[in-house]
């Protein structure tokens, strides 16, 4: 699989697209998913630096969340801002981890990946629910490296 | 002379052509409360489907939709723009004075070109999200040729919008006596004067930069933020 942006098919990646649109309906926080080649050996550093590159960090609430996964030496993170990360319990991250894990092992990608979204969203919507309209403009919600 | 008087009899022949296409704009009539599939791209399933959603959408919401596909907006008004002409059947239907509320999905296919015709009150801010919903759930089926689905989608996803945002247009517009739209906006601001209250402490970033500052920066200054688990499968 030389091309990554392969990695969802058409469908998979219109049901994330929607999984992800409708999340933001409910909160103030955003989700997105990055998918890289390689992560190196600290995932959860790769995921922190894509965070910044998509522009995440530093939004009004803090709140933005990054499903980080590198395909070739396949690797998953999960990460969260500052203000998330101070809501929830640090087990909470490692929970999403194992459900998604659990599912990718299973090469059942979309699945995962589905659900790390469905709970991660639940907190954000309890934690950050959105009062206003959502007018923000949203740019991809997955996005590919290279 | 005998050329510039035929080329004038031309032009005005020209002229009036012109002017009677434009005239000459068909306005067809609605079939349907719903669903006027005049491209014919939609399956009974498709519509019954489509219009189960669009009837239970506008007992929830008092806003009806419309779904209007031509084959391409040339067979109704030539050299019309597919959201102009979209327009158009909008107010010829007069779809808002029905219930006030009328949103107009407008599916022409030969154009590739779908739009969303909103009412004049929700115009302003509904925009960009209409945008959203077309580009992320109508779109994508669109291009795939899956037109049934893709306003199955667009339709799902615009009601539960509005099944969840008419809740505040109407408070809004029931505590202020000014049009809703304005109102709303008041009520967004108040929204925003208030939150800062409960949790964002406006000082408390300033200290957090304060001290990472101070802090030796041992490593790459990205790692003071947030938090996650990582693994592998």
């Amino acid at each position: 699989m030389a091309d990554i942006s392969m990695f969802f098919s058409l469908d998979d990646r219109m049901e994330l697209e929607s999984a992800l649109l409708n999340a933001s309906y409910k909160t103030t926080g955003e989700i997105r998913i990055r998918v890289e080649k390689k992560a190196g050996r600290d995932p959860l550093g790769a995921a922190r630096r894509a965070f910044i590159s998509a522009g995440l960090k530093n939004s009004h609430d803090r709140n933005n969340v990054l499903f980080y996964i590198s395909v070739f030496d396949r690797r998953f993170a999960v990460f969260g801002d500052d203000e998330i990360n101070k809501k929830v319990s640090p087990e909470f991250w490692e929970t999403v981890k194992k459900a998604v894990i659990a599912k990718f092992s299973e090469r059942e990608f979309k699945l995962g990946l589905l659900g790390g979204i469905t709970i991660v969203s639940e907190k954000l919507s309890g934690f950050f629910p959105d009062e206003k309209i959502d007018l923000k403009e949203n740019p991809e919600s997955i996005t590919f490296e290279g | 002379m005998r050329k510039t008087v035929f080329l004038m009899i031309f032009t005005a022949l020209l002229l009036s052509a012109a002017f009677t296409a434009r005239a000459d704009v068909i306005i067809p009539q609605p079939a349907d409360e719903y669903i006027n599939d005049f491209a014919g791209v939609l399956t009974a399933t498709d519509k019954s489907s489509i219009s189960s959603m669009l009837r239970q959408a506008s007992l929830k919401t008092g806003a009806s939709i419309e779904v209007v596909t031509v084959n391409s907006v040339a067979d109704y008004a030539p050299g019309e723009d597919p959201e102009n002409f979209a327009l158009t059947l909008f107010k010829a239907w007069k779809l808002e004075e029905k219930t006030g509320k009328a949103i107009l999905i407008f599916v022409s296919i030969k154009d590739r070109q779908v739009s969303m015709e909103l009412g004049s009150a929700k115009q302003g801010f509904y925009d960009n999200l209409m945008r959203k919903v077309v580009k992320a759930r109508m779109v994508p089926n669109f291009k795939e040729g899956d037109y049934g689905r893709g306003i199955y989608e667009g339709v799902r996803t615009l009601s539960q919008i509005l099944t969840k945002q008419t809740d505040i247009m109407d408070i809004a517009a029931r505590y202020l006596p000014i049009g809703g739209a304005f109102a709303f906006l008041l009520l967004v601001i108040l929204i925003l004067v208030l939150l800062p209250k409960k949790g964002n402490k406006p000082g408390q970033d300033k200290t957090a930069e304060k001290a990472a500052k101070k802090q030796p920066q041992k490593k790459e200054t990205q790692d003071i933020f947030g938090g996650g688990a990582a693994g592998s499968w």
